[in-house]
């Protein structure tokens, strides 16, 4: 336990955004420390894309204030790590060059990124795939890549953007797993958007429901940090769930 | 039907036609002013290249096409670029652009001759003129397409318009390019032998001037002849190196 477990990296003070055209905007306050896992959840529309654009600093807060470690967010913050709801490889890269991408576009590669890509690649088990060309890999394998590539810079945060709304079932299951390990590995702090509540509990130490512009409930989920597959059938996991789900219908109903 | 036997039938239908026209020239006792045989076709260009009667001739187009070819493609990539990444240009240049390429090229054919005499300038500056617009399109169209997804990761990480524009954008928008200028060395030879007919005391589209006021048809059919073995191996060298520049994309945009 190293003395900046209880960092704060990201904080939200009295932030407000709405797409409509309300006269009455309500804003929140929300912060992340290091290590933490936090699931957003809600329906669609309920803001969550503009939250992680806020959160990233690719848009500047209208009402309220951001801070990444302290200070003001003026502008992208371009330590962080960031995995979209599709991979977005690029096609004419192989896995290896497609990893080092962000390295790439700030300075020469060196040996220590090499070896660094090497060990990312061997925790998310693809290895062998390290020549191959992104359109050859399957969908779970891209996903893989892609978070590999969010974590080349050792990111203190790392957002996620439904990245495995795509996958079938089982893969999902699979890197939900690995996504943990791996965070849990580097001790990064995580903001995970997704519409599904199972995920949410699975993952995250906080459920954060956004619902109009603002984060309407938290929810925190006391199970095992070191998540098990059996945590998912356990009575526990399903009354998060079902309360959350509850939740989720009456915030959506209160504003239609 | 296996591969082999594909490329034999095609070769079967070229033998089979170069028969009938033979024979039908030999039937019909077909004056060599009107249709002259494949076979007087052969002897002609067989005499003209032993003799060193074509070699000049040949050249000559050639090279009109060549930097007409280089022309045309510097001027298309460059304002392609120009004009696909920053829209106000884009806007100013593009309907006066529009405007140049509806002017049929040919009727400007005799201001060239005025402008830069009888020599190859002429010709080369049509060639060029005539490149040049299936070029621009395509990079115009390219470097504006370009993945806005991939677009947003090259900004979250950081990187700058330059690096946005030659490592995304100009990359990602190769086949597409290349696809162009496939297009462009198909049009060069056409921009290059019209112009002959109009202006040249050299270079194959001359001589087939020279062929039809002297009524030397075979000379015409042999001149075409070198005008489309010439065409054929300027497109084979252009795949050639398209294949070798898209070896790393994923096939779906290779053209054979």
């Amino acid at each position: 336990m190293s003395f900046s477990e209880n960092q704060v990296i990201l904080e939200f003070k009295n932030v407000g955004f709405s797409y409509s055209d309300q006269n009455f905007i309500d804003t929140f306050n929300w912060k992340i420390r290091v290590g933490e896992f936090h699931a957003f959840i809600g329906r669609s529309g309920c803001g969550k894309s503009t939250f992680l654009g806020l959160a990233s600093g690719l848009t500047l807060a209208k009402v309220g204030e951001i801070y990444y470690q302290g200070e003001r967010v003026q502008g992208p913050i371009n330590e962080i790590g960031f995995v979209f709801q599709d991979p977005t490889l690029l096609d004419w890269m192989t896995v290896n060059e497609n990893v080092l991408l962000p390295i790439k576009l700030k300075r020469r590669i060196t040996n220590d990124d090499s070896y660094l890509v090497q060990e990312l690649l061997k925790d998310l088990g693809i290895h062998q795939l390290r020549n191959s060309k992104p359109w050859q890999l399957s969908g779970g394998q891209q996903s893989r890549v892609a978070i590999a590539r969010a974590l080349i810079n050792k990111p203190r945060l790392l957002m996620l953007d439904e990245p495995f709304a795509a996958l079938d079932a089982i893969t999902r299951d699979e890197m939900q797993e690995l996504l943990l390990k791996t965070c849990r590995i580097h001790n990064t702090a995580v903001i995970f958007v997704t519409h599904d509540v199972q995920e949410a509990v699975f993952l995250s130490d906080r459920v954060c429901l956004m619902a109009n512009g603002c984060i309407a409930e938290e929810f925190l989920i006391d199970l095992n940090r070191f998540r098990t597959p059996e945590i998912r059938y356990s009575s526990d996991f399903n009354q998060y769930t079902l309360t959350i789900k509850q939740s989720l219908l009456r915030n959506s109903n209160q504003h239609g | 039907m296996d591969n082999k036997f594909q490329n034999f039938l095609v070769y079967l239908l070229g033998i089979i036609v170069l028969i009938f026209w033979e024979m039908l020239t030999k039937f019909f006792h077909i004056s060599n002013l009107i249709l002259p045989s494949p076979s007087t076709i052969f002897l002609n260009l067989i005499n003209g290249i032993e003799n060193g009667f074509y070699l000049p001739h040949l050249i000559q187009t050639f090279m009109e096409v060549f930097w007409g070819l280089m022309i045309g493609l510097i001027l298309g990539l460059g304002g392609g670029i120009l004009l696909g990444e920053i829209p106000i240009i884009r806007k100013i240049f593009l309907p006066y652009v529009l405007i140049s390429q509806i002017v049929p090229k040919l009727a400007l054919a005799p201001l060239f001759i005025m402008w830069f005499g009888f020599g190859p300038w002429p010709c080369i500056i049509m060639t060029g003129l005539i490149c040049f617009f299936p070029m621009l399109e395509t990079t115009i169209t390219a470097i504006d397409n370009t993945d806005l997804k991939k677009v947003r990761l090259f900004k979250i990480l950081g990187a700058n318009r330059f690096q946005i524009l030659f490592h995304l954008k100009f990359i990602s928008g190769l086949p597409y390019i290349l696809s162009g200028f496939r297009v462009s060395v198909v049009l060069a030879l056409v921009g290059a032998v019209v112009s002959e007919f109009i202006g040249a005391s050299k270079g194959l589209g001359s001589l087939i001037i020279v062929g039809q006021s002297s009524m030397n048809t075979p000379m015409i059919f042999a001149s075409i002849v070198l005008i489309s073995v010439m065409g054929i191996c300027i497109y084979s060298v252009v795949v050639f190196f398209e294949t070798l520049l898209l070896k790393n994309f994923p096939t779906v945009h290779r053209a054979i």
